[in-house]
Parts: structure tokens; sequence; C-alpha cells
């Protein structure tokens, strides 16, 4: 059954040079022709079914108050047809009918009567009227002493205890307290339920999500688009910004506004965050400090690291970060632990010498309270599991190896984990033999984090290469290394990001009224498909794991924008809620070939930080 | 709020069914003009009083005005200074009415003149109080006269009066709010009005020749009315011609009011 159906709706406001000739416009006989005309809506035309809640957003003298007014039978249209079914009552300008000399109880008479009450059902409702309003012995009072927000929720109870068929709400819910404002919400949800036809007319997207499910988005006097909610909200949040950019783009070059990035910025980054996130990082030859007896010889192959140990007595070290187990890293910030979680430090080391390899963990006054190791020579595990202790705060790496023979470090990779992951890292790995001919053939540890997520690789006891192989080349998908990829990103005095160590930091105190978005692909708004298509193009009918690793202290959306042959957009939207560390997401690409842009979307004051986004093509799990 | 389609009856039935709305608007008008003074509801009863007892004062001891047409001078001048001032008071009000209550309308949708006519009730009120109060002046001794049957007569007149009081309120309420200037041109016609209206003089000065001309306006036919009905002890249908007269101006005026607003409503939302 319609509620509201609205037909080719026109409002033509006449705009007129200052002049008192308003009269004489009136009569048609004088009206003068160069009047311009102002078209406040323009063939605006929708249904709205009983008992639907629908939005209806739109900047400011998009037309919504005058589509509003004439729904309510305040404003006649110029053209078109309105026609409505049931009783219309309106929650606009709230306390405007109110006599500021009179009580609330005699106002509550008073507005209910304009809203066309009987004195009878006005009895009938009164108590509820004053128990919702809840403004105490004011009722009684005067309203000119009341407080603009007790005047608010006078008139809000008055409104919503109304009862009708349509209820038109203008911007009413931004109004009173946090409490008050959750009462209104409550009682929307009753209409609802009673099958209330309801209309929300506000800019704030937020509120139109999380009420309505259809949305209608005026534009200059017409409506751009009615659809679902979600689809409404984000091309309208996009239209928004894409506003922003046309307005911007007379400033030249967006990435060179972003450069001059001074020491305070720096530190204002770094205070909040844990700088390296632990979560998952991998340790380069680079990374690692040598004791000091160096009865040993250290050479980088291919970025590995080759050690010849000479076979000497005594046990030589490695360490991560800092010179001895026992005391911090240097540089602590870099190696920061979450307690109470589970770790895998995965390595892959091959060797003919005894080593042992351990992770030591300290609390936040640099205290040493555990250390955990492995030992390995011909047989060994290749992924160290452990938990952290209660105060864990900092950890560091070592290994630590004895007698002559070489070792080559591939690499190590600390990991968090999870308890499904906990069980398959503690599978026992072959381990791989140094062979000095070999170094090449050696596995990454990224090879060997794929091993070990997909324990299936091993057969009989070895690592099957071929499988491995077709895993790779399936399944490596895309990473992205936010210090490769060029991002965009519209400038806001109240954001900031670099790009430092390969992780993207950013620090927003954006509030939650706006959101920021960077974005890659090109620095053309996100409707558009990619500039370098080969860049970014994900394979058709494939379910990708989206795998973002970083820490979030604001609430952050992240956006896979896929684009068809024909340019036709999906998006996939995840959010990321505050302190979530890394994620994972399913990603099904569409049937045809696609190109994908990536964006991120910031709101709320606080940092974030992202080390990395890797798509890869999901592989079954037996 | 405005209706192009409303009919002549649609107009007036608008009336009817909003009179619970009509009462309650009547009720904090009334209110909001005593509530928060000292003295409250008691203006009602003092303001006539004093007026009264100035008049007195002035004209008679000071002045020593002679009675006119056999008639104590105070309370012949209240027969005419009364209906007047409650006609031009209430008028000049309800001529910028709708531009004040524009956040009315533009949040509720109902007739405007509505407002007028609460405007008028309220004012009647208030009137009528004054009425009484010049009753009970009659009573006491200065100025005596007696209670006839003629006296009921005043509830015509103040039917009468009360409906030209409409049909004015709406052609100069509806012209106001898209010519401003009606305010002050309104302003003046009053201050003329006062003058060219047997308040202060007696029709009797004029030479019959040219009384029609005064009899043109219609409250000479109201303030005569009171007169007749208080002091005189004349019927109302004893001058057909003017009573006719009235009732045919009173009734065009209202007409013109209705045509203009059933013109004009429409637009008031984008005007104000």
């Amino acid at each position: 059954m319609l509620a509201i159906k609205v037909e080719n709706l026109t409002k033509i406001y006449r705009l007129q040079d200052i002049s008192n000739s308003k009269l004489k416009d009136t009569f048609k006989f004088l009206r003068k022709k160069h009047q311009k005309d102002f078209f406040a809506l323009k063939d605006v035309s929708f249904d709205v079914q009983k008992g639907e809640v629908i939005g209806i957003i739109g900047v400011n003298g998009s037309g919504k108050s005058t589509l509003l007014k004439i729904l309510t039978g305040v404003l006649q249209p110029t053209s078109g047809n309105v026609s409505i079914n049931g009783k219309v009552s309106s929650i606009i300008e709230l306390g405007t009918g109110f006599n500021h000399e009179l009580t609330g109880i005699e106002n509550i008479y008073l507005t209910g009567s304009l809203f066309g009450f009987s004195k009878q059902e006005l009895e009938n409702k009164i108590d509820e009227i004053i128990r919702f309003a809840d403004i105490g012995d004011f009722v009684k009072q005067p309203v000119k002493i009341y407080s603009s927000g007790m005047v608010v929720r006078l008139a809000f109870a008055i409104a919503a205890n109304v009862e009708s068929d349509i209820l038109i709400i203008d911007e009413a819910l931004a109004v009173g307290d946090v409490k008050f404002a959750f009462k209104c919400i409550n009682h929307m949800n009753r209409l609802v339920k009673k099958g209330t036809t309801i209309l929300l007319v506000t800019h704030d997207t937020q509120t139109v999500k999380s009420f309505c499910k259809r949305a209608i988005w005026l534009h200059e006097g017409q409506i751009k688009m009615d659809s679902d909610t979600q689809s409404v909200t984000s091309q309208y949040i996009r239209f928004l910004f894409e506003h922003e950019l046309k307005m911007e783009s007379d400033q030249p070059d967006i990435d060179e506004q972003l450069e001059p990035y001074d020491e305070h910025d720096k530190t204002e980054l770094s205070e909040p965050l844990d700088a390296k996130t632990v979560d998952s990082c991998e340790f380069h030859s680079k990374d690692w400090f040598f004791g000091k007896s160096k009865d040993f010889e250290v050479k980088t192959d291919n970025g590995l690291l080759l050690i010849d140990s000479h076979g000497s007595e005594e046990f030589h070290q490695l360490f991560l970060g800092s010179s001895s187990p026992n005391t911090l890293p240097e540089n602590f910030n870099d190696f920061v632990i979450s307690p109470n979680q589970e770790y895998a430090l995965i390595y892959n080391i091959a060797t003919n010498i005894k080593i042992r390899i351990g992770v030591t963990i300290y609390d936040s006054s640099n205290k040493l309270i555990e250390f955990t190791h492995n030992i390995f020579s011909k047989e060994s595990n290749k992924a160290l599991i452990f938990r952290t202790p209660e105060n864990a705060k900092f950890f560091s790496i070592w290994i630590e190896f004895f007698g002559k023979g070489k070792i080559l470090i591939n690499g190590v990779k600390l990991l968090k984990i999870n308890e499904d992951e906990k069980n398959i890292f503690s599978q026992k790995f072959p381990e791989f033999i140094y062979e000095e001919n070999n170094i090449n053939k050696a596995l990454s540890i990224s090879d060997l984090e794929l091993i070990l997520r997909n324990y299936h690789l091993i057969k009989d006891g070895a690592v099957d290469f071929k499988a491995l192989e077709e895993l790779k080349s399936k399944s490596d998908g895309i990473a992205v290394n936010f210090e490769n990829t060029k991002w965009h990103i519209l400038t806001d005095e109240k954001f900031h990001w670099k790009i430092q160590n390969g992780s993207l930091l950013v620090n927003s105190n954006l509030g939650n009224d706006n959101f920021q978005y960077i974005w890659t692909g090109g620095s053309s708004w996100l409707d558009s498909p990619p500039d370098d298509k080969s860049l970014y193009t994900l394979e058709p009918n494939t379910t990708f794991e989206l795998n973002i690793d970083g820490k979030f202290q604001i609430k952050t959306r992240f956006w896979v924008i896929i684009f068809d042959e024909k340019n036709q957009r999906t998006d996939r939207i995840f959010t990321i809620e505050p302190e979530n560390r890394a994620k994972e997401f399913l990603l099904e690409s569409i049937s045809s070939l696609g190109y994908y842009r990536l964006a991120f979307e910031f709101i709320g004051n606080g940092s974030c930080q992202l080390n990395e986004i890797r798509i890869r093509k999901k592989i079954k799990n037996e | 709020m405005g209706n192009s389609n409303i009919t002549l009856i649609g107009f007036l039935k608008d009336f009817f069914r909003n009179k619970q709305l009509i009462a309650e608007l009547t009720k904090s008008d009334f209110k909001t003009n005593y509530i928060g003074s000292f003295f409250g509801l008691s203006w009602i009863v003092i303001q006539p009083l004093i007026l009264t007892f100035i008049f007195w004062v002035v004209f008679v001891v000071g002045y020593k005005a002679t009675p006119i047409e056999g008639v104590s001078f105070v309370p012949w001048l209240l027969c005419g200074l009364l209906p007047w001032n409650f006609f031009s008071s209430c008028l000049a009000i309800n001529t910028n009415i709708i531009t004040q209550n524009a956040h009315l309308l533009k949040k509720f949708k109902f007739n405007i003149s509505l407002m007028q006519v609460v405007k008028i009730l309220s004012s009647l009120i208030v009137h009528i109080f004054s009425l009484m109060i010049l009753i009970i002046f009659f009573q006491i001794k200065i100025a005596p006269v007696h209670i006839t049957i003629f006296w009921i007569q005043i509830i015509y007149y103040l039917f009468a009066l009360s409906f030209l009081l409409w049909s004015t309120s709406l052609i100069f309420g509806i012209l106001q709010v898209f010519f401003k200037d009606v305010t002050h041109i309104l302003s003046l016609i009053l201050q003329m009005g006062f003058f060219l209206t047997p308040i202060f003089w007696s029709p009797h000065i004029i030479p019959e020749n040219y009384l029609f001309l005064f009899k043109l306006n219609p409250l000479y036919y109201i303030i005569n009315g009171y007169r007749d009905s208080f002091l005189f002890q004349v019927p109302f249908w004893e001058d057909l011609t003017t009573t006719i007269y009235f009732w045919f101006l009173t009734l065009f005026l209202f007409l013109i009011g209705y045509f203009l607003y059933k013109k004009l409503s429409p637009k008031f939302a984008d005007e104000l």
C-alpha cells in the first residue's frame, strides 16, 4: 500500500531584483517577464510504501526542506501531484509552536491543538508526553525559563507522541544529549515496528544508515539517486569528496604538498604508535648484530646471511637489534610485542652445525622476564611457538651457534598466530641442510610461511616443491608495499600521513564528522579505473585473501574498488575497528577480468599504521 | 496552509472544524496578555475603570461638558470610544498577524485567518469586560442610565462589529504579506477614521445633506447602534437603509477577503 506518491513535483521560487513589487508579481496581468526562476524541486517523483523508513539526504539547498514542506502541506507545489495516504505529522524546527509565556503543560495543549488533537486525546497523552520529555518540575514553569535543551525535549516529546501514519523528521535527532538522543531513536524504532512510515531528512549519512533501508539523494532539486541506503550514502560521500576535489583542483600537485614533513609531525606520529609491529615482521641480514668474539666470517649474498664458523670452543652469538641477549634492543620501539598472545618465530635457516635460536622478552621496565629457544641441527622445527607473558612489552631475537660449519640465514619472521595456526606451526618440518652450491635454491621466508600455513605441502616428511611452486604461482598475489605505491589524498590540515620504513603512518584529528581518503591507482577519483591497469589486475572468478596488517587507533575502512572491463564499478568495503592489528578478509573478484583500486578511509582522532596489504588468492585448506 | 481550491463553504467550515484549536489559541493569547503582570487579569477591569474615570474628570469636572442628546457626556462618549478602540487596535494587530506568526505557518498546516479570528475573540472578551464596567458605571448616581430591553441589541452589534473586523482583517492581513506598506496605510486610515467617525461629535451637527457621506463609514452604524441600544432605546431596524448598507458592505468586504485568501494564501509560505 502506498503511503506517499509524488509525481513530477516541481517547485519554483521566483528570484527577483530588490524591489517591492511582490504584489504586482502576484497578479498575473502585471507580471514582468524578466524574473529569474529558481527550481527548488524539479520533476521529482517517488513512491513510499506504507511502513517504509526512508532517508532523504543532500547538501544544503538541495531541496530537502522544500520537499518536506510540500509533503506536510505547508508549501504548495508549482506543478505536479502529491497524494498522501494517512495522517502526516512532522518534527521540523522543534519548539516553534511554543508560547514562551505559558507553562510547559499549557504549551503541550497548545501545540497539541496545532497538531490537530482534541482536548480529550491530549488529556490521555499528557502523562506520557511529560514522562518522555523528562524535564521534571519545569513542566509547570513558563517555557521562557527553559534551557534550549529542555525546549527541544518538550517539543520532541509532543511531536513524537502525536499518533500519525506518516512522520516527517527534519534534522531533529541531532539535538539533545546522548541519553535523550538514545530515547528518541528507541522511540523511532517503536514507531517503525508499529508500521509508521518515516521520512528522515538529514545530511548526516550515519543517521540514515542506522535507520533507513532506502535513501533518496536530492541534488539541486532533482533525485540523483533512489536506492538502498548503503549505495546511496557511499555515492553521496564520494560525491562530496569529488566536489571538494574539484574545488581544490587549481592547486598544483597533491603529492608535492605532502612532502614537507617536519620533525614536529614526526614525533607526533611516533608517539601514539609502536613503530614496528611484530604481528608480522621480518628481519634481514642488515638487522643483525654480532657478538664480540668474531671467530667466524659473515657475508651476505642475495640478502641472505652466510656464516662460516671456524669451530672454536665457545658459543657465538648473533643478535637482532641489540649487542647482547640480556639487554634491550637499542631501537626498542621497533621491538614491541603484545602480552598474552601466541607468536610464532618462523626462521629459515639452513645449517650443518648445532645452533640455537631464541626470543627474549622484557617487561615495560626493560627487565628480562623470559626467554624461550629452540635448538636444532640436522633435525629442526621451523617455527618457535611461544606465548608472551602478561607483562611482556619488548623482545629481542638471538641466534647462538657452536662448532665448525656453515649457517645460511634466509630470514626470520615473528608472526602473531591464532589457535588453529598454532597447531600447524608446531608440526615438525624437514630441515634444510646447508649445501654450498644450493644457496639460491633455498626457500624464502615467505615460502616457509606458506608451507607452514598449508602444511599439506609436506609430503613424506619433505617439502613438496612441485606443489609449493604451484601454490606460489597461484597465491603469491599482490602485496602492496607502501613505499613503492603512489598514494593520493585530498589535503586536510587535520590529517597527516607519511611513509616510513615501508609503513604508512597516519595521524588524524578529523573528529567523527569527516572522512579522509587515501587511495591508489592514480590521482583521479575512485570512479574511474586505475591509470595503469597492468599494475592493478585481478584474475576473474577468484576468491582473494586480503590481509591488512597494521595498527589502528581510529576507525578505518579499507575499500577495494573493482572495475570490470566495461569500467562498471563494484565496491568491497572492510571496516577495521580501532585497536585491531592485523585483519584478514575474503574478497571475491568479479566474473570478468577486473582492475582494482585501493583506498583507505579514516575517521576520528588518533593514529594508525599500515604495514602491509596483501591480496592473494585463497587456497582452500582440506 | 493555503488552498486555492477552497470553496466559500469550505473556508467557513475550516473555522468550525478547528473550534478547539481556536479556543486553545484564544486562551493562550488571552493569558499571555495578562500573565506575569502584577495585577494579572484584574487589568481587564482596572483599565476601563480608570479610562472612564479620567474621561469623567476631564470632560465633566474639567470642561463641564453638557449632556448630549439628553444623555450625560461620559456614557455617550464611551459608547463611541470603546467599540472604536476595539476595532482599531484589533485591526492593527490583525494586519501584521500573518507575518508575525510566520514561524507557525511554516510548520503547521492551517488556515491563517484562524489567528485573526483568535485575536478578534480574545479582544472581544476584553471589550465585553469593558462594556460591563460601562454598565456598572451607568448604574452609579453620577450618570444614571436605565436598563432597558434594548440593551440586548448590543449582542447583535457585537456580532456585526466582529464580522466587520474579520472581513477587514482578512483584506488588510493578506495584502500586508505581499505589500508591507499596508501597515502604514492602515494606521493613516485609522487616524482619519477616528475623526470621521462620530466618537467625539454627534452626527446631529452634520448638515442633513452631507450625512449620507458619513454613513458610508460602517463604524458609523456600529457606534450609532451602541448608543441607540444603551442610551436611546432605538431598535436596530429603524434605520433600515443603513442596516442593509452595512451588511451589504460587510459581506462584500468578506467576499473580497475570501477571494484574496483563495488567490494568495498558497503563496504565503513563499513570501514569509
